[in-house]
Protein backbone atom coordinates (compact mmCIF):
# COMPACT_ATOMS: atom_id res chain seq x y z
CA UNK A 1 0.00 0.00 0.00
CA UNK A 2 1.40 3.11 -0.72
CA UNK A 3 -0.89 5.99 1.33
CA UNK A 4 -1.14 9.81 0.13
CA UNK A 5 0.35 11.49 3.02
CA UNK A 6 -2.49 14.93 3.92
CA UNK A 7 -0.61 18.15 3.48
CA UNK A 8 -1.75 18.69 6.96
CA UNK A 9 0.33 15.93 8.19
CA UNK A 10 3.14 16.31 6.43
CA UNK A 11 3.56 19.80 7.74
CA UNK A 12 2.89 18.66 11.59
CA UNK A 13 5.55 16.19 11.36
CA UNK A 14 8.23 18.27 9.93
CA UNK A 15 7.63 21.32 12.65
CA UNK A 16 7.59 17.97 15.54
CA UNK A 17 10.93 16.44 13.76
CA UNK A 18 12.51 20.39 13.79
CA UNK A 19 11.43 21.02 17.25
CA UNK A 20 13.01 17.27 18.79
CA UNK A 21 16.15 18.08 16.46
CA UNK A 22 17.06 21.74 17.52
CA UNK A 23 18.79 20.75 21.37
CA UNK A 24 20.57 18.26 19.65
CA UNK A 25 21.86 20.63 16.97
CA UNK A 26 22.47 23.41 19.33
CA UNK A 27 24.39 21.48 21.34
CA UNK A 28 26.36 19.63 18.46
CA UNK A 29 27.39 23.64 17.28
CA UNK A 30 28.10 24.82 21.06
CA UNK A 31 30.65 21.89 21.70
CA UNK A 32 32.31 23.29 18.53
CA UNK A 33 32.73 26.72 19.79
CA UNK A 34 35.23 28.18 22.33
CA UNK A 35 35.09 29.58 25.69
CA UNK A 36 32.84 32.87 25.43
CA UNK A 37 31.31 32.20 22.70
CA UNK A 38 27.81 33.69 22.08
CA UNK A 39 26.26 30.56 21.85
CA UNK A 40 23.29 31.36 19.26
CA UNK A 41 24.26 30.47 15.34
CA UNK A 42 23.78 34.23 14.50
CA UNK A 43 26.98 35.05 15.67
CA UNK A 44 30.06 35.04 13.20
CA UNK A 45 32.60 32.13 13.99
CA UNK A 46 35.91 31.63 12.16
CA UNK A 47 34.50 27.85 11.79
CA UNK A 48 34.17 24.59 13.57
CA UNK A 49 36.74 24.22 16.40
CA UNK A 50 37.44 20.27 17.51
CA UNK A 51 40.10 21.39 19.94
CA UNK A 52 37.32 20.46 22.89
CA UNK A 53 36.91 17.06 21.64
CA UNK A 54 40.85 16.09 22.17
CA UNK A 55 40.81 17.89 25.13
CA UNK A 56 37.76 15.13 26.60
CA UNK A 57 39.97 12.65 25.64
CA UNK A 58 42.59 14.22 27.10
CA UNK A 59 41.10 14.85 30.86
CA UNK A 60 40.01 13.12 33.26
CA UNK A 61 40.60 9.02 31.77
CA UNK A 62 37.86 9.38 29.09
CA UNK A 63 38.95 6.61 27.34
CA UNK A 64 39.23 4.27 30.46
CA UNK A 65 35.55 5.40 30.84
CA UNK A 66 34.27 5.06 27.62
CA UNK A 67 35.58 1.67 27.20
CA UNK A 68 33.88 0.31 30.35
CA UNK A 69 30.50 1.97 29.00
CA UNK A 70 31.16 0.28 26.25
CA UNK A 71 31.60 -3.27 28.08
CA UNK A 72 28.51 -2.34 30.05
CA UNK A 73 26.18 -2.38 27.29
CA UNK A 74 27.51 -5.44 25.44
CA UNK A 75 27.04 -7.76 28.05
CA UNK A 76 23.99 -6.32 29.21
CA UNK A 77 21.86 -5.22 25.90
CA UNK A 78 21.82 -8.69 24.89
CA UNK A 79 21.26 -10.71 28.11
CA UNK A 80 18.67 -8.33 28.88
CA UNK A 81 17.14 -8.79 25.81
CA UNK A 82 17.71 -12.65 25.67
CA UNK A 83 16.15 -12.25 29.10
CA UNK A 84 13.20 -10.43 28.80
CA UNK A 85 12.00 -12.25 25.45
CA UNK A 86 12.24 -16.11 26.60
CA UNK A 87 10.66 -14.41 29.71
CA UNK A 88 7.89 -13.49 26.98
CA UNK A 89 7.68 -16.26 25.34
CA UNK A 90 6.91 -18.34 27.90
CA UNK A 91 4.45 -16.31 29.80
CA UNK A 92 2.78 -16.32 26.15
CA UNK A 93 2.65 -20.07 26.73
CA UNK A 94 1.50 -19.98 29.73
CA UNK A 95 -2.63 -21.64 30.74
CA UNK A 96 -5.00 -18.70 31.47
CA UNK A 97 -4.82 -18.20 35.13
CA UNK A 98 -1.00 -18.14 34.95
CA UNK A 99 -0.54 -16.37 32.18
CA UNK A 100 -2.58 -13.56 33.80
CA UNK A 101 -0.62 -13.45 37.19
CA UNK A 102 2.31 -13.25 35.73
CA UNK A 103 1.58 -10.12 33.66
CA UNK A 104 0.05 -8.43 36.59
CA UNK A 105 3.85 -9.51 38.61
CA UNK A 106 4.95 -8.12 35.75
CA UNK A 107 3.22 -4.57 35.94
CA UNK A 108 3.09 -4.27 39.48
CA UNK A 109 7.41 -4.38 39.56
CA UNK A 110 7.65 -2.37 36.22
CA UNK A 111 6.04 0.31 38.68
CA UNK A 112 8.77 -0.29 41.61
CA UNK A 113 10.99 3.62 41.95
CA UNK A 114 14.09 2.98 41.35
CA UNK A 115 14.87 4.55 44.56
CA UNK A 116 13.01 1.67 46.75
CA UNK A 117 15.32 -0.32 45.36
CA UNK A 118 18.85 1.68 46.52
CA UNK A 119 19.52 0.75 49.72
CA UNK A 120 19.10 -3.34 49.61
CA UNK A 121 20.68 -3.37 46.14
CA UNK A 122 23.60 -1.85 47.78
CA UNK A 123 23.79 -4.01 50.71
CA UNK A 124 23.18 -7.13 48.18
CA UNK A 125 25.94 -6.16 46.16
CA UNK A 126 28.35 -5.94 48.84
CA UNK A 127 27.13 -9.29 50.28
CA UNK A 128 27.71 -11.28 47.20
CA UNK A 129 30.87 -9.12 46.14
CA UNK A 130 29.70 -7.04 43.06
CA UNK A 131 30.21 -3.59 45.06
CA UNK A 132 32.56 -1.61 43.16
CA UNK A 133 32.89 -3.98 40.24
CA UNK A 134 31.30 -3.08 36.71
CA UNK A 135 29.56 -6.67 37.64
CA UNK A 136 26.98 -4.41 39.86
CA UNK A 137 25.79 -1.99 36.75
CA UNK A 138 25.62 -5.47 34.92
CA UNK A 139 23.64 -7.91 37.10
CA UNK A 140 20.04 -5.93 36.39
CA UNK A 141 20.25 -7.33 33.11
CA UNK A 142 20.13 -10.97 34.27
CA UNK A 143 16.70 -9.96 35.32
CA UNK A 144 15.59 -9.00 31.92
CA UNK A 145 16.84 -5.46 32.67
CA UNK A 146 12.88 -4.04 33.60
CA UNK A 147 9.51 -5.95 33.49
CA UNK A 148 8.42 -3.32 30.83
CA UNK A 149 10.77 -4.97 28.20
CA UNK A 150 8.77 -8.54 29.11
CA UNK A 151 5.83 -6.77 28.41
CA UNK A 152 6.48 -5.26 25.11
CA UNK A 153 7.68 -9.06 24.14
CA UNK A 154 4.68 -9.79 25.22
CA UNK A 155 2.30 -7.19 23.58
CA UNK A 156 4.13 -8.10 20.18
CA UNK A 157 3.14 -11.79 20.36
CA UNK A 158 -0.18 -11.21 21.81
CA UNK A 159 -0.70 -9.93 18.10
CA UNK A 160 0.38 -13.09 16.11
CA UNK A 161 -2.04 -15.67 15.34
CA UNK A 162 -2.17 -18.51 18.30
CA UNK A 163 -2.23 -21.09 15.58
CA UNK A 164 1.40 -20.46 14.57
CA UNK A 165 2.84 -21.30 17.91
CA UNK A 166 0.05 -24.02 18.34
CA UNK A 167 1.39 -25.89 14.72
CA UNK A 168 5.00 -25.51 15.96
CA UNK A 169 4.48 -27.09 19.02
CA UNK A 170 2.25 -29.90 17.62
CA UNK A 171 5.03 -30.85 15.21
CA UNK A 172 6.87 -31.19 18.97
CA UNK A 173 9.71 -28.43 18.32
CA UNK A 174 10.98 -27.74 21.67
CA UNK A 175 10.38 -24.61 23.28
CA UNK A 176 14.16 -22.82 22.77
CA UNK A 177 13.41 -23.81 18.76
CA UNK A 178 9.61 -22.22 19.29
CA UNK A 179 11.11 -19.35 20.77
CA UNK A 180 14.43 -19.13 18.21
CA UNK A 181 12.80 -19.90 14.79
CA UNK A 182 8.91 -19.42 15.32
CA UNK A 183 8.75 -16.37 17.76
CA UNK A 184 11.25 -14.08 17.48
CA UNK A 185 11.40 -13.64 14.06
CA UNK A 186 7.67 -12.39 13.98
CA UNK A 187 8.56 -10.11 16.18
CA UNK A 188 11.56 -7.99 15.07
CA UNK A 189 10.14 -4.57 16.00
CA UNK A 190 9.91 -5.95 19.53
CA UNK A 191 13.51 -7.33 19.79
CA UNK A 192 15.11 -3.82 18.42
CA UNK A 193 12.35 -1.65 20.50
CA UNK A 194 13.92 -3.61 23.45
CA UNK A 195 17.72 -3.26 22.30
CA UNK A 196 17.07 0.14 22.18
CA UNK A 197 15.30 1.04 25.50
CA UNK A 198 17.58 -1.55 27.25
CA UNK A 199 20.49 0.76 25.55
CA UNK A 200 19.24 3.75 26.52
CA UNK A 201 19.08 2.11 30.40
CA UNK A 202 22.22 0.80 30.50
CA UNK A 203 24.58 3.33 28.34
CA UNK A 204 22.65 6.50 30.56
CA UNK A 205 22.87 5.06 34.04
CA UNK A 206 24.15 7.44 36.00
CA UNK A 207 22.52 7.13 39.27
CA UNK A 208 23.82 3.61 40.46
CA UNK A 209 27.38 4.29 39.30
CA UNK A 210 27.35 6.75 41.83
CA UNK A 211 25.85 4.75 44.01
CA UNK A 212 27.66 1.45 43.62
CA UNK A 213 31.34 2.52 41.68
CA UNK A 214 34.01 4.02 43.82
CA UNK A 215 37.05 3.15 42.38
CA UNK A 216 37.79 5.78 39.43
CA UNK A 217 38.86 3.20 36.82
CA UNK A 218 35.84 1.98 37.06
CA UNK A 219 33.81 4.95 36.65
CA UNK A 220 31.54 5.11 33.53
CA UNK A 221 31.21 7.74 30.96
CA UNK A 222 27.96 9.41 32.61
CA UNK A 223 30.30 9.71 35.51
CA UNK A 224 32.92 11.30 33.23
CA UNK A 225 30.58 13.77 32.37
CA UNK A 226 29.88 14.53 35.88
CA UNK A 227 33.25 15.15 36.68
CA UNK A 228 33.71 17.04 33.40
CA UNK A 229 31.21 19.61 35.34
CA UNK A 230 33.02 19.11 38.65
CA UNK A 231 36.15 19.92 36.63
CA UNK A 232 35.51 22.87 34.87
CA UNK A 233 31.67 23.90 35.02
CA UNK A 234 32.12 27.13 33.25
CA UNK A 235 33.72 25.68 30.28
CA UNK A 236 30.40 25.17 28.50
CA UNK A 237 31.87 24.05 24.82
CA UNK A 238 34.04 21.46 26.84
CA UNK A 239 31.02 20.05 28.76
CA UNK A 240 28.87 19.98 25.32
CA UNK A 241 31.77 18.15 24.00
CA UNK A 242 31.55 15.21 26.19
CA UNK A 243 28.17 15.24 25.84
CA UNK A 244 28.03 14.41 22.17
CA UNK A 245 30.78 12.43 22.78
CA UNK A 246 28.54 10.07 24.96
CA UNK A 247 25.07 10.48 22.53
CA UNK A 248 27.48 9.42 19.60
CA UNK A 249 26.64 5.59 20.73
CA UNK A 250 23.41 5.78 20.86
CA UNK A 251 22.86 7.51 18.02
CA UNK A 252 24.50 4.77 15.87
CA UNK A 253 22.50 1.62 17.78
CA UNK A 254 19.43 3.88 17.14
CA UNK A 255 20.14 3.94 13.37
CA UNK A 256 20.40 0.70 13.13
CA UNK A 257 17.28 -0.46 15.15
CA UNK A 258 14.97 2.27 14.19
CA UNK A 259 15.31 0.08 10.94
CA UNK A 260 13.61 -2.03 12.02
CA UNK A 261 10.98 -0.94 14.64
CA UNK A 262 10.10 1.99 13.32
CA UNK A 263 9.41 0.13 9.78
CA UNK A 264 8.24 -2.48 10.95
CA UNK A 265 4.51 -3.74 11.32
CA UNK A 266 4.09 -0.84 14.19
CA UNK A 267 3.15 1.79 11.28
CA UNK A 268 0.95 2.50 8.72
CA UNK A 269 1.80 0.78 5.73
CA UNK B 1 -9.08 -30.02 24.20
CA UNK B 2 -8.45 -32.72 26.65
CA UNK B 3 -5.32 -33.09 24.77
CA UNK B 4 -4.41 -29.85 24.88
CA UNK B 5 -4.72 -29.34 28.90
CA UNK B 6 -2.23 -32.37 28.76
CA UNK B 7 0.12 -30.50 26.96
CA UNK B 8 0.29 -27.44 28.79
CA UNK B 9 0.52 -29.52 32.11
CA UNK B 10 3.51 -31.88 30.59
CA UNK B 11 4.68 -28.41 29.35
CA UNK B 12 4.95 -26.25 32.38
CA UNK B 13 8.22 -27.42 33.91
CA UNK B 14 10.50 -26.28 30.79
CA UNK B 15 8.40 -23.02 30.51
CA UNK B 16 9.00 -22.22 33.89
CA UNK B 17 12.52 -22.75 33.54
CA UNK B 18 12.54 -20.29 30.89
CA UNK B 19 11.03 -17.94 32.75
CA UNK B 20 13.03 -18.26 36.06
CA UNK B 21 15.80 -15.93 35.11
CA UNK B 22 13.31 -12.81 34.87
CA UNK B 23 11.65 -14.16 37.76
CA UNK B 24 14.47 -15.29 40.00
CA UNK B 25 15.78 -11.70 39.18
CA UNK B 26 13.28 -9.39 39.41
CA UNK B 27 12.56 -11.07 42.80
CA UNK B 28 15.73 -10.94 44.02
CA UNK B 29 16.52 -7.20 42.26
CA UNK B 30 12.99 -5.69 42.33
CA UNK B 31 10.76 -7.13 45.03
CA UNK B 32 13.03 -8.55 47.77
CA UNK B 33 14.61 -4.56 47.78
CA UNK B 34 11.02 -3.44 47.84
CA UNK B 35 9.68 -5.28 51.06
CA UNK B 36 12.41 -4.93 52.73
CA UNK B 37 12.96 -1.24 52.27
CA UNK B 38 9.37 -0.91 53.01
CA UNK B 39 9.75 -2.88 56.29
CA UNK B 40 11.78 -0.71 57.29
CA UNK B 41 9.56 1.96 57.34
CA UNK B 42 7.90 0.55 60.98
CA UNK B 43 12.07 -0.49 62.34
CA UNK B 44 12.80 1.84 65.46
CA UNK B 45 15.64 1.37 68.12
CA UNK B 46 14.07 -1.28 69.84
CA UNK B 47 11.88 -3.41 67.51
CA UNK B 48 8.65 -1.90 65.95
CA UNK B 49 7.99 1.49 65.60
CA UNK B 50 6.14 4.35 63.57
CA UNK B 51 8.22 7.36 64.63
CA UNK B 52 9.74 7.54 60.99
CA UNK B 53 6.20 8.67 60.06
CA UNK B 54 5.91 11.04 62.84
CA UNK B 55 9.36 12.53 61.65
CA UNK B 56 8.23 12.63 57.87
CA UNK B 57 5.06 14.22 58.90
CA UNK B 58 7.03 16.93 60.70
CA UNK B 59 10.15 17.25 58.34
CA UNK B 60 10.00 20.50 56.62
CA UNK B 61 12.23 18.77 53.56
CA UNK B 62 9.86 16.10 53.23
CA UNK B 63 7.17 18.36 52.36
CA UNK B 64 8.77 20.54 49.65
CA UNK B 65 10.11 17.57 48.25
CA UNK B 66 6.79 16.27 47.99
CA UNK B 67 4.66 19.86 46.72
CA UNK B 68 7.65 19.97 44.43
CA UNK B 69 7.04 16.12 43.13
CA UNK B 70 3.27 16.99 42.59
CA UNK B 71 3.37 20.09 40.61
CA UNK B 72 6.07 18.61 38.22
CA UNK B 73 4.46 15.32 38.01
CA UNK B 74 0.67 16.95 37.45
CA UNK B 75 2.71 18.55 34.52
CA UNK B 76 5.23 16.69 32.92
CA UNK B 77 3.28 13.29 32.75
CA UNK B 78 0.10 14.82 30.97
CA UNK B 79 2.28 16.73 28.35
CA UNK B 80 4.58 13.39 28.02
CA UNK B 81 1.49 10.87 27.92
CA UNK B 82 -0.80 13.25 25.46
CA UNK B 83 2.75 14.43 23.69
CA UNK B 84 3.98 10.71 23.29
CA UNK B 85 0.21 9.56 22.65
CA UNK B 86 -0.40 12.57 19.47
CA UNK B 87 3.08 12.25 17.81
CA UNK B 88 2.54 7.93 17.97
CA UNK B 89 -0.70 8.57 16.16
CA UNK B 90 0.96 11.34 13.96
CA UNK B 91 3.98 9.60 12.93
CA UNK B 92 2.58 6.72 12.02
CA UNK B 93 2.54 6.31 8.07
CA UNK B 94 5.61 4.65 6.92
CA UNK B 95 7.20 7.75 5.09
CA UNK B 96 7.83 9.61 8.03
CA UNK B 97 10.73 7.39 9.63
CA UNK B 98 12.38 10.82 9.82
CA UNK B 99 10.15 12.31 11.98
CA UNK B 100 9.94 9.11 14.34
CA UNK B 101 13.71 9.28 14.44
CA UNK B 102 13.77 12.60 15.41
CA UNK B 103 11.57 12.71 17.93
CA UNK B 104 12.72 9.42 19.71
CA UNK B 105 16.79 11.50 19.45
CA UNK B 106 16.42 13.24 22.62
CA UNK B 107 15.28 10.37 24.77
CA UNK B 108 18.26 8.31 23.99
CA UNK B 109 20.69 10.75 25.04
CA UNK B 110 22.24 9.63 28.37
CA UNK B 111 20.51 11.66 31.22
CA UNK B 112 23.99 13.46 32.64
CA UNK B 113 24.88 14.40 29.06
CA UNK B 114 20.96 15.55 28.50
CA UNK B 115 21.69 17.68 31.71
CA UNK B 116 24.57 19.50 30.58
CA UNK B 117 22.81 20.45 27.39
CA UNK B 118 20.12 21.44 29.46
CA UNK B 119 22.09 23.91 31.64
CA UNK B 120 23.62 25.56 28.68
CA UNK B 121 20.26 25.85 26.41
CA UNK B 122 18.67 27.21 29.58
CA UNK B 123 21.69 29.44 30.78
CA UNK B 124 20.47 33.09 32.03
CA UNK B 125 23.27 34.87 30.59
CA UNK B 126 24.11 33.52 27.24
CA UNK B 127 22.06 30.20 26.97
CA UNK B 128 20.63 30.07 23.13
CA UNK B 129 16.98 30.40 24.83
CA UNK B 130 17.50 33.67 26.31
CA UNK B 131 19.26 35.00 23.73
CA UNK B 132 16.14 33.95 21.66
CA UNK B 133 14.09 35.82 23.48
CA UNK B 134 15.36 38.66 24.25
CA UNK B 135 16.16 38.96 20.54
CA UNK B 136 12.52 39.13 19.62
CA UNK B 137 12.24 41.99 22.54
CA UNK B 138 11.21 39.68 25.11
CA UNK B 139 12.11 39.56 28.52
CA UNK B 140 14.89 36.97 29.56
CA UNK B 141 13.22 34.50 31.74
CA UNK B 142 15.75 34.06 34.68
CA UNK B 143 16.31 29.75 34.36
CA UNK B 144 18.18 28.54 37.70
CA UNK B 145 17.48 31.49 39.63
CA UNK B 146 13.99 31.61 39.80
CA UNK B 147 12.48 28.62 41.22
CA UNK B 148 8.98 28.59 39.29
CA UNK B 149 11.00 29.28 36.52
CA UNK B 150 13.50 26.18 37.34
CA UNK B 151 10.92 23.85 38.35
CA UNK B 152 9.34 24.97 34.45
CA UNK B 153 12.78 23.97 33.05
CA UNK B 154 12.54 21.11 34.81
CA UNK B 155 9.64 20.02 33.20
CA UNK B 156 10.46 21.24 29.42
CA UNK B 157 13.89 18.86 29.83
CA UNK B 158 11.14 16.01 30.25
CA UNK B 159 9.25 16.97 27.87
CA UNK B 160 11.78 16.02 25.13
CA UNK B 161 12.56 12.48 26.62
CA UNK B 162 9.01 11.22 25.81
CA UNK B 163 10.32 7.96 23.53
CA UNK B 164 9.23 5.57 25.47
CA UNK B 165 6.19 6.30 25.65
CA UNK B 166 6.25 7.18 22.38
CA UNK B 167 7.24 3.24 21.49
CA UNK B 168 4.66 2.10 23.67
CA UNK B 169 1.62 3.91 22.44
CA UNK B 170 2.59 2.88 18.51
CA UNK B 171 2.74 -0.66 19.38
CA UNK B 172 -0.11 -0.09 21.35
CA UNK B 173 -2.07 1.89 18.47
CA UNK B 174 -0.70 -1.57 16.10
CA UNK B 175 -2.62 -3.80 18.22
CA UNK B 176 -6.11 -2.40 17.22
CA UNK B 177 -7.49 -4.35 13.97
CA UNK B 178 -7.22 -2.34 10.79
CA UNK B 179 -10.66 -3.69 10.15
CA UNK B 180 -12.53 -1.42 12.51
CA UNK B 181 -10.99 1.41 10.69
CA UNK B 182 -12.61 0.52 7.61
CA UNK B 183 -15.76 0.07 8.24
CA UNK B 184 -15.88 2.92 10.20
CA UNK B 185 -14.66 4.69 7.16
CA UNK B 186 -17.87 3.10 5.43
CA UNK B 187 -19.87 3.95 7.81
CA UNK B 188 -18.51 7.37 6.68
CA UNK B 189 -16.66 8.23 10.10
CA UNK B 190 -14.38 10.79 9.16
CA UNK B 191 -11.21 11.31 11.20
CA UNK B 192 -12.51 12.97 14.40
CA UNK B 193 -15.04 10.38 14.22
CA UNK B 194 -12.64 6.97 13.83
CA UNK B 195 -10.41 8.66 16.91
CA UNK B 196 -13.51 9.31 19.58
CA UNK B 197 -15.26 6.04 19.29
CA UNK B 198 -11.92 3.53 18.08
CA UNK B 199 -8.57 4.44 18.51
CA UNK B 200 -10.03 6.72 21.91
CA UNK B 201 -11.60 4.11 23.62
CA UNK B 202 -9.22 1.11 22.84
CA UNK B 203 -6.36 3.00 24.03
CA UNK B 204 -7.43 3.95 26.94
CA UNK B 205 -6.18 0.88 28.94
CA UNK B 206 -2.37 1.92 27.07
CA UNK B 207 -2.80 5.40 28.35
CA UNK B 208 -3.67 4.41 31.93
CA UNK B 209 -0.85 1.71 32.11
CA UNK B 210 1.54 4.60 30.64
CA UNK B 211 0.38 6.90 32.92
CA UNK B 212 0.81 4.66 35.87
CA UNK B 213 4.25 4.54 34.51
CA UNK B 214 5.26 7.73 33.98
CA UNK B 215 4.52 8.92 36.92
CA UNK B 216 7.43 6.92 38.07
CA UNK B 217 9.47 7.83 35.32
CA UNK B 218 9.38 10.94 35.05
CA UNK B 219 9.79 11.58 38.68
CA UNK B 220 12.83 9.69 38.50
CA UNK B 221 14.28 11.44 35.49
CA UNK B 222 14.72 14.38 37.58
CA UNK B 223 17.01 12.97 39.57
CA UNK B 224 20.07 13.48 37.06
CA UNK B 225 19.56 17.13 36.44
CA UNK B 226 18.71 17.94 40.12
CA UNK B 227 22.10 15.94 41.09
CA UNK B 228 24.53 17.69 38.27
CA UNK B 229 22.90 20.91 37.28
CA UNK B 230 20.77 22.22 40.61
CA UNK B 231 21.34 19.98 43.66
CA UNK B 232 18.39 20.69 44.87
CA UNK B 233 18.59 24.50 44.35
CA UNK B 234 17.60 27.19 44.23
CA UNK B 235 15.70 27.09 47.41
CA UNK B 236 15.18 23.36 47.39
CA UNK B 237 12.98 24.34 44.39
CA UNK B 238 14.09 21.14 42.35
CA UNK B 239 14.28 18.94 45.25
CA UNK B 240 12.50 16.15 44.33
CA UNK B 241 11.90 12.43 45.75
CA UNK B 242 14.70 10.83 44.11
CA UNK B 243 17.37 13.26 45.34
CA UNK B 244 15.48 13.60 48.77
CA UNK B 245 15.85 9.55 48.92
CA UNK B 246 19.07 9.69 48.12
CA UNK B 247 20.34 12.43 50.36
CA UNK B 248 18.14 10.81 53.24
CA UNK B 249 19.55 7.11 52.74
CA UNK B 250 23.54 7.84 51.79
CA UNK B 251 23.86 11.02 53.22
CA UNK B 252 22.15 11.15 56.40
CA UNK B 253 21.43 7.42 56.63
CA UNK B 254 17.98 7.88 58.04
CA UNK B 255 16.86 4.38 56.12
CA UNK B 256 13.61 4.37 58.52
CA UNK B 257 12.51 7.79 57.70
CA UNK B 258 13.31 6.80 53.46
CA UNK B 259 11.09 3.37 53.83
CA UNK B 260 8.35 5.61 55.02
CA UNK B 261 8.60 8.50 52.21
CA UNK B 262 8.87 5.91 49.61
CA UNK B 263 5.94 3.72 51.20
CA UNK B 264 3.86 6.96 50.98
CA UNK B 265 5.30 7.39 47.35
CA UNK B 266 4.71 3.73 45.92
CA UNK B 267 1.29 2.90 47.52
CA UNK B 268 0.46 6.15 45.78
CA UNK B 269 1.79 5.05 42.48
CA UNK B 270 0.16 2.07 43.17
CA UNK B 271 -3.65 3.45 43.84
CA UNK B 272 -3.47 5.74 41.10
CA UNK B 273 -2.09 3.52 38.60
CA UNK B 274 -5.26 0.78 39.67
CA UNK B 275 -7.48 3.89 39.46
CA UNK B 276 -6.58 5.03 36.57
CA UNK B 277 -6.98 1.24 34.91
CA UNK B 278 -10.70 0.91 36.20
CA UNK B 279 -11.31 4.06 34.66
CA UNK B 280 -9.98 3.13 31.28
CA UNK B 281 -11.95 -0.34 31.32
CA UNK B 282 -15.21 0.93 32.77
CA UNK B 283 -15.17 3.12 29.74
CA UNK B 284 -14.61 0.13 27.38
Amino acid sequence: MNKQLSAGRLSLAIFFACAFLLPVVLAVWGSLGQVGDVAVPLAGRAGPDWQNYRTVFQTAQMVQLTANSLLVVILGVPLATFVASLAAFAITEQPQPTKRWLLIFAIITMLVPPSAVWLVRFWLFEQIGLLDTLGALIFPALAGGNSLFVLIYYWAWSRIPAELFEAARIDGAPFLTRWWRVGLPVVRPATAAVVLLSFTLFWGNFIEPVLFIYDPNKYTLPIGLQLLNQLDSSNRPLLLAGAVIAMIPAVLVFGVAQRWFLRGEWVDG
Amino acid sequence: MKNNQTRNRFQLPTSLLFLSPWLVGTCLLVVFPLLVTLGLAFWGDDGFSMAAFGRMAQSDLVRISLANSLIFVLLAVPVRVLGAFFLALLLRPKKLALARTAVFLPTIIPPPAWALIGLWLFNPLFGPINLVLQGSGLPGVNWLVDETATQLMFVILAGFQLGEGFIVLLIGRSLIPEHLFDAARLDGAGLWGRFRHITWPLMLPWLALLTGRDLLVSLQGTFTPSFVITYGGPYYSTTFLPLLIYELAFDFRDSALVAAVLLLVFSTLIGVSLLLWQGALARE
